[in-house]
């Protein structure tokens, strides 16, 4: 039973009401700060690698890559409400398919790309049309069961290289505008450009009326029902999406690092990603990528002097589940509000 | 010919018979009220009309479509929105963005997931006609879950108002409200638009004979009196088995 | 037919060790809506600290006893001090605690990495066998004693968790919680004792299965994970919170698992997987669960 709420918040509702103006001024607020934000963060991107040597452009790469699979994941986790435990499958099958197509095959890497980005998303939405149909935990562990198929797939099939996997893939041929895509500071650009794309794609999609549907999802989907939305081909197509930038990113990851085995595609790689983002923070639109950076950071640094990072990572991850639901976006949104930003709502 | 008919409808879980052949014509611009004890059958009624139960027999059909086994958001669709008893809201959203989350459930913009949806101004101001109508005008932009109660109760009605129905089931619109909402509720739902057709169940006897013009009565899943308020009033049986209860139920009421 | 036996006693065996596991993932989600996904990490604890006892006593037995007993107290002392007030706050819904214990899990793998691995060195360990157990037994085929003990042990374990579920008061209490958490709260009961109390409970059993796996297996690093899945597989079937739908669970995926090794190994690694996958398509409440409330 539901009790009557106490009216404590009833005093300020004065501030931040324009009763003739049905836009919403908070809206409006939000789309500014976001695209400033982009911006500025733009601008830094292209600024990382006349600042920092190769080793670091080469991390910065990996960063941008494992922020295309995050923020996929996010498109679930953070907006939809639905926690994959198998999005590693789709950035092995976006692996995969590139490594089969380039190395195996000879097609031209542009070429294989785009074919492996259509077939992650035809495989997750399939997926997805089976796995939508349950939620909560029965999701978790469904999407971690496809997850661990794709993997068994992967380490049985010879033609791969089995559990050994595929060395030398090519990277994406850019002598048209003559420059190579081998040297790290030019491929850490064309992953830029790759992940601007993905990203302005997802903005696009959250911002939608359809992002809104998603939304409305995580919130309540019996209500969702009761309005007479038909939330399954939603949450599928959402899968969809989410598989197919896994998939993206999963093209990019092999030719990133010349090789591919099924490691990629163990349920650890799927929980690493939900790590990320919730590091980052699921609630806000660059928190992957915030988390993303953070977790390739802090791994190159721990991993310097131990092997046991996971243990930091899980003991963080624990902290930031039952304390800060924001991650570090939203510890920023805080600071940032306290000084003097426009006001913003408390975070409880 | 009637624009909700449920025909002879039962359904049992297990050897309990919790509505056994209920019938109920409605015509345009109707306000009927269900009402009956605890237990009578009323939420399990409302699931079947609205398509969350199907019923083990017996047909539903609005405007002469069959919906009898359709899912909630078809029967929806349909043009049969409904409201819950138990605040079923977008806690995190705010009211506006709530309310135009309803409103775009029955446009065609739905499923465009390219363009933003700032964009859509129509839905915008639809959203904040019905929130002026259900008087949520000066917490348009606050988040749901900082509404009083009183104010979620509106919501709710609000949100099944903004489906634009034809026909609007309201599941105890004003359970757990104090006097002075249940007021403004009352008021609020006299003033709906009179083309729409108003079906509720309550179990407040001041709600109830505010707003409805019609009265059913349920006991045990049986229809026990249908009628004018006056009537229903006057029926030996319904006095025995219903309102020889009200005043529990209204000092129950007043406890919470 | 010799080989067929063979393969149907290992499949009881391994059945027998995912009981152990599933048992009380299932209770302790049934009674406390919590996807306990550190299940694993307590199975791990049981296996290092059974080890650790090994070493110190040299007995199987000694170890076995006292191995799982810190499964348990960290099991009750997650539960009691960090769970339930983590739940209270009301911040942590269902999905959150499968996060949170799945972070949890990454940390306990780190941790006994760390320990083990890097400061101790130690690369492959494992718990001796006792000496009545070391050896074949001919009951029409050579077969490791070890194993008739384990499923042995698992079906000694079966009965007494059906008989304290059925029989007792706290199981009565654990029965209707599971039925009806509101009831059980209204009841009176300390009931976060009882929550405190199950999950450790559950966790010793894991702990209890980590060193009977330590001695007929290895212990390694990823045994948690690797145990983990076939587990949550055994409780989907079942049911979750269905302990009799566990048991069939563990039999269906452990026979499943064995024989398709046997018989069809190109099937071997998807077969569980398939039959997971099909019964969240077709029947996702499991088995033995009820069937999800619309409304």
């Amino acid at each position: 039973m539901e009790q009557p709420q106490s009216d404590s918040y009833q005093g300020q509702s004065g501030g931040d009401v324009s009763s003739h103006d049905p836009m919403e001024p908070q809206a409006a607020r939000e789309h500014k700060t976001f695209l400033l934000t982009s911006l500025a963060g733009l601008l830094f991107l292209i600024a990382i690698p006349f600042l920092v040597g190769e080793y670091y452009v080469s991390l910065a790469s990996e960063i941008l890559i494992f922020a295309i699979l995050t923020s996929g994941v996010n498109l679930l986790l953070g907006y939809t409400g639905l926690v994959s435990l198998g999005h590693a499958a789709f950035m092995g099958v976006g692996a995969y398919a590139t490594a089969i197509g380039s190395s195996l095959l000879g097609y031209p890497v542009w070429f294989v790309m785009l074919a492996s980005i259509t077939v992650s998303l035809v495989i997750a939405y399939g997926i997805g049309l089976l796995s939508v149909r349950t939620k909560g935990v029965q999701f978790l562990l469904i999407t971690l069961a496809f997850g661990q198929m794709f993997h068994a797939i992967a380490e049985k099939t010879r033609y791969t290289g089995g559990d050994d996997g595929m060395t030398n893939i090519p990277r994406i041929d850019l002598s048209l505008i003559g420059l190579d895509a081998d040297h790290d500071r030019v491929f850490y650009f064309f992953v830029l450009v790759c992940f601007v794309i993905a990203l302005a794609l997802l903005r696009l999609v959250v911002d939608s009326p359809f992002g809104r549907v998603l939304v409305g999802i995580r919130e309540n989907e019996k209500r969702m029902l009761a309005l007479g939305y038909s939330t399954f081909p939603y949450k599928a197509l959402a899968f969809g999406i989410s598989g197919m930038l896994a998939g993206l990113a999963g093209s990019l990851w092999v030719q990133h690092s010349f090789f591919v085995n099924p490691h990629i595609m163990t349920w650890q790689m799927s929980g690493e990603a939900l790590l990320m983002v919730i590091i980052g923070g699921s609630k806000a639109f660059f928190g992957p990528l915030l988390g993303a950076a953070f977790y390739v950071l802090a791994k190159d640094f721990l991993s310097d002097i131990t092997e046991a990072y996971l243990m930091f990572f899980g003991l963080l991850f624990v902290l930031v589940v039952a304390f800060f639901h924001g991650g570090i976006a939203g510890f920023i949104a805080r600071i940032f509000n306290r000084t003097g930003g426009p006001a913003g709502k408390d975070d409880q | 010919m009637s624009q909700l008919s449920v025909k002879d409808i039962s359904k049992s879980f297990g050897a309990l018979s919790v509505i056994d052949k209920f019938d109920l014509e409605l015509s345009m611009g109707d306000r009927h009220a269900v009402i009956g004890p605890n237990g009578a059958g009323k939420t399990t009624l409302f699931n079947m009309i609205s398509g969350w139960i199907p019923p083990d027999k017996g047909t539903i059909e609005i405007e002469g479509l069959d919906i009898t086994n359709h899912s909630p958001q078809a029967v929806t669709q349909a043009g049969l929105a409904r409201s819950f008893q138990k605040n079923t809201l977008f806690d995190w959203l705010t009211v506006a963005e709530s309310l135009r989350l309803a409103v775009q459930a029955s446009s065609n913009v739905r499923f465009n997931f390219l363009q933003p949806a700032r964009r859509f101004g129509g839905l915008q101001q639809r959203a904040h006609e019905i929130a002026r109508q259900m008087e949520l005008e000066p917490v348009f932009h606050r988040e749901v879950r900082t509404l009083s109660y009183g104010q979620k109760r509106q919501l709710e009605v609000g949100m099944a108002l903004a489906c634009s129905p034809k026909i609007l089931l309201l599941d105890e619109p004003a359970a757990g409200t104090s006097h002075a909402e249940r007021a403004t509720l009352v008021r609020l739902l006299t003033t709906l638009p009179k083309n729409v057709t108003l079906l509720l169940v309550e179990h407040d006897m001041d709600v109830v004979f505010g707003v409805c013009s019609q009265i059913t009565v349920l006991n045990y899943g049986r229809i026990v009196a249908s009628g004018t308020p006056e009537e229903v009033r006057q029926d030996p049986e319904v006095r025995a088995a219903y309102l020889g209860e009200s005043a529990s139920h209204d000092g129950e009421v007043a406890h919470v | 037919m010799t080989f067929f036996l063979f393969n149907l006693l290992n499949g009881l065996q391994l059945s027998m060790l995912i009981f152990l596991m599933a048992v009380g993932l299932t209770v302790i989600f049934g009674l406390m809506d919590i996807l306990n996904l550190a299940h694993g990490a307590f199975y791990m604890v049981g296996a290092y600290f059974g080890y650790v006892v090994f070493q110190t006593t040299e007995s199987f037995w000694i170890s076995l006893l006292i191995g799982p007993l810190l499964s348990l107290a960290l099991g009750f002392l997650l539960q009691y001090y960090v769970l339930q007030p983590l739940i209270d706050r009301g911040r942590t819904a269902h999905l959150d605690m499968a996060l949170l214990t799945f972070g949890l899990l990454f940390f306990t793998i780190g941790l006994v990495d760390l320990i083990f691995f890097e400061t101790l060195g130690l690369t492959f360990m494992s718990i001796d066998k006792p000496a009545g157990l070391g050896s074949y037994i001919d009951i029409g085929i050579m077969y490791p004693t070890y194993r008739l003990f384990v499923i042995a042990l698992g079906l000694i374990v079966a009965l007494a968790v059906w008989l304290l579920l059925d029989r007792t008061v706290i199981g009565a209490v654990v029965r209707a919680g599971v039925d009806d958490r509101e009831m059980v709260r209204a009841m009176g009961v300390n009931i976060y004792l009882v929550f405190a109390c199950v999950f450790g409970l559950g966790c010793w059993l894991a702990g209890l299965a980590g060193v009977v796996a330590g001695a007929g297996l290895s212990i390694d690093i990823n045994m948690g994970v690797q145990i983990l899945i076939p587990t949550l597989v055994v409780v989907v079937l079942g049911g979750l919170g269905s302990v009799k739908g566990c048991f069939f669970g563990a039999l269906i995926v452990g026979m499943t698992e064995t024989l398709s090794q046997a018989y069809v190994p190109a099937l071997a690694l998807f077969a569980t997987y398939l039959l997971l996958a099909a019964m969240l398509i077709f029947r996702p409440q499991g088995f033995f669960g009820r069937a999800p409330k619309t409304v």
